[in-house]
């Protein structure tokens, strides 16, 4: 029961279910309602679980205030299966309220900190009931479209004995008489399970970093969408492979979840997501030139700054009306040391970004397959080898060609609806100043 | 008058020293102008003693600037008789503005995008396109907006869709034309720099711009020339893409009876008015039922290995 308000001799409860609710009538008459049943349904405590008995009808007037507006419920027979306490932290009234509404500016709003205090009220809301579909969307279209292109799901440690990446930004955790780590990414087992001929392979599960950065994007941890595969001529055959997938995936949420994107943009209003299909392939002298044009002085090697992202991401916007593009072709200087620079320009590298409404989602590259291509490398950038060499050797019995990239599902979700707070599409987040609940 | 008295200021630059100035050597010497002045009266003398020999400095320097003139004008000469006979003409018709429009296409690839309606696709620019591939190193990409649905297979696959035969990075074209199938009425877009315009509509401006990159004199051609080509392609965007059925037989008479004195609409050959007015014809359905003149000025079209990708299209 959502609310319910009593006037007189009857009572209007509003019932909710997930993203949906239907206005519910008490009234007295002659058979089957007291003036007692009016009063006890008025005084059911809100967000109580009740069972309701009673008869559909149509309404003259629809029902502005429900999602259901043509019909109302005349209730017959309520039951209260499990109460809900007096008081609640939050209203779930205030929660659901447009955050821009000028004519509402006066009326509670919840801060996020209270919201993420109170999650599991909090999640009752029917935007973040939509919220938490799409995430799933996200998830299934992703599975689905790759096992259509003939991947497999592979699972990977998360307890690992070594940092995967460089080193930086790991938890230790004990683990029994010894220190171990958590993943911060399942590159390397992505690269041993194509080093172990299963040609195309993808993994969903939670990331680790130990950044402490406090901004609207960061968590500690999240779920990462990856995906490695083999190729045969060129390692633009996996940039053809994810552009191709995240159409697929706007293209399921565009046709699939337009509820649920509706009810959002009800709370949260944005520009709904635009993409082309196939997807908007750039290179980075072409990104520099564009900055460049609009003012920015960037040198040809240089990376991208977060601000130059946002400017990028508005500048391709303006030409080409896409919130997804990629970005292939960044300077190999810029990049780690496992990326396979371009065999045509040295100065640049087989590696790309994607961007969604300018903000990066993935970053990847094709990889270096060459244990002795891999240790040059390595020592170029000053690289203890010692320290890398179960990564190295796992190349030494022959490995194809082969390139990937990492998602950060939160991200995805949070930008294709264009929300403003990862935390808004992470159902329990966890970031620096955040454990609980 | 005669008898005014003024304070009396230190001259400003000590003038010993501008003899020690080194001047760079590509300027014209001239006498220094303080020196003159201060010298008084005494320079006068100096100046005209020393004349003949700056008059004798100064015809050297022409002969030498002259001389040099020619030597380019034969190595320029040179140079035309290995170049092609197109190139040949236009290079001929202005030189210069056909150097700027070559340097404006140095740096990474130059991408133009084109949103155009799947339900009217703008015939002339394949065939534009197929001309700029001969002179430009050029790609096409086609993409499908979000906003539409059910594009037809041919149009996603024209413009060879971004598939380069020899895996080339796009930085290593010169132009690149980005399609974007996209819900736009009445007529297509054109983008080339977000920061710099607003985008530029109609097909036949798509087709002027496209036009003016392949020959950048176009502008200075002979101006009655240019000017009838204007009229045409107003014609074919104005009377009949977006003209009523009286328009569209009204430009069709006159299409007519210049056809039938000319083979083409301009000139003694095909220009911009032919491209256009021939894309307008097919995307309005008139192409079937035209008079005998345009019938036969058709056909010569059709026979162009220009036309061909678009021909294509419009049977599909």
């Amino acid at each position: 029961m959502h609310t319910s308000r009593a006037k007189g001799k009857q009572c209007f409860l509003v019932l909710r279910q997930q993203q949906f609710n239907v206005q519910a009538l008490v009234f007295v008459n002659d058979k089957t309602v007291s003036k007692q049943m009016v009063k006890f349904a008025a005084n059911i405590t809100k967000e109580s679980i009740i069972d309701v008995e009673g008869v559909v009808q149509k309404v003259a007037q629809p029902v502005e205030s429900c999602t259901q507006r043509d019909v109302e419920l005349h209730v017959e027979r309520v039951f209260v299966v499990s109460a809900s306490a007096p008081q609640l932290p939050l209203q779930l009234d205030d929660a659901a309220r447009p955050e821009h509404d000028e004519e509402d500016a006066s009326r509670p709003r919840v801060n996020q900190d209270t919201r993420l205090d109170n999650r599991i009220i909090d999640l009752r809301t029917t935007t973040n009931q939509a919220v938490y579909r799409v995430v799933a969307g996200v998830c299934d279209l992703f599975r689905a479209t790759l096992t259509g292109k003939g991947f497999v799901e592979i699972h990977t440690p998360k307890i690992i004995s070594a940092a995967s990446e460089g080193g930086a930004n790991v938890f230790t955790v004990s683990y029994f008489k010894n220190n171990a780590y958590l993943a911060q990414s399942p590159q390397l087992y992505k690269q041993m399970a194509i080093a172990a001929d299963f040609e195309k392979v993808f993994t969903v599960g939670a990331v680790f970093r130990a950044e402490d950065s406090n901004t609207h994007r960061h968590l500690t941890e999240f779920v990462g969408l990856d995906l490695e595969m083999a190729f045969n001529y060129h390692y633009h055959e996996v940039l053809d492979v994810i552009g191709d997938m995240f159409v697929c995936i706007f293209k399921g949420l565009r046709d699939r979840y337009k509820t649920e994107i509706n009810t959002i943009q009800k709370q949260f209003p944005s520009e709904p997501f635009r993409f082309l299909e196939p997807s908007l392939r750039l290179e980075f002298p072409e990104a520099v030139a564009m900055l460049r044009e609009a003012g920015v002085e960037i040198g040809d090697e240089d990376d991208l700054s977060t601000p130059d992202e946002k400017l990028l991401g508005k500048l391709v916007k303006a030409k080409y009306d896409t919130d997804f593009f990629i970005l292939d072709k960044f300077p190999l200087a810029v990049r780690p040391f496992y990326t396979m620079p371009d065999p045509n320009n040295p100065k640049y590298a087989n590696s790309y970004d994607m961007y969604m409404r300018g903000e990066e989602i993935l970053s990847g590259a094709q990889r270096i397959h060459d244990p002795e291509f891999l240790t040059e490398r390595a020592k170029a950038h000053e690289i203890d080898i010692e320290k890398i060499k179960s990564y190295i050797d796992s190349f030494r019995y022959g490995c194809p060609p082969h390139g990937g990239g990492g998602i950060g599902m939160e991200r995805v979700v949070m930008l294709y609806l264009g929300l403003n707070n990862i935390r808004k599409t992470s159902m329990f987040p966890r970031d620096p100043k955040r454990l609980t609940p | 008058m005669s008898g005014i008295l003024m304070y009396k200021a230190e001259p400003y630059y000590k003038l010993d020293d501008l003899n020690n100035i080194e001047l760079p050597k590509c300027m014209y010497k001239m006498k220094n102008l303080h020196k003159e002045q201060s010298d008084g009266p005494k320079s006068a003398q100096r100046g005209s003693s020393s004349g003949s020999g700056a008059l004798e400095a100064l015809e050297q320097r022409q002969e030498n600037i002259l001389r040099d003139l020619d030597a380019l004008q034969t190595e320029v000469a040179a140079m035309m008789q290995h170049l092609p006979a197109s190139v040949k003409q236009q290079a001929s018709a202005t030189a210069a503005g056909a150097t700027c429009g070559q340097a404006q296409l140095e740096g990474p690839v130059r991408d133009i995008v084109i949103n155009a309606s799947p339900s009217s696709p703008p015939l002339s620019l394949f065939i534009m396109y197929e001309l700029l591939k001969q002179q430009f190193r050029c790609f096409g990409s086609v993409h499908v907006h979000s906003s539409v649905e059910n594009v037809p297979e041919g149009l996603c696959k024209c413009l060879g869709n971004g598939i380069r035969s020899d895996l080339r990075n796009r930085t290593d074209f010169q132009l690149a034309i980005t399609l974007i199938w996209k819900d736009v009425k009445p007529s297509p877009q054109m983008m080339m720099s977000a920061a710099y315009q607003t985008p530029i509509h109609g097909e036949s401006n798509v087709a002027r711009y496209l036009g003016r990159i392949l020959q950048p004199s176009y502008d200075s051609l002979d101006p009655v020339t240019a000017t009838e080509i204007d009229t045409w392609v107003d014609m074919a965007s104005t009377q009949v893409l977006l003209g009523n059925n009286k328009e569209r037989a009204a430009s069709l008479r006159s299409l007519n009876s210049r056809l039938g004195k000319h083979d083409w609409l301009v000139g003694s050959g095909l220009t911009l008015a032919d491209i256009v007015m021939w894309s307008a014809l097919h995307q309005t359905g008139q192409a079937a039922g035209v008079p005998a003149n345009v019938k036969r000025w058709m056909v010569a079209c059709n026979g162009q290995p220009a036309f061909q990708s678009a021909l294509k299209l419009t049977q599909s």
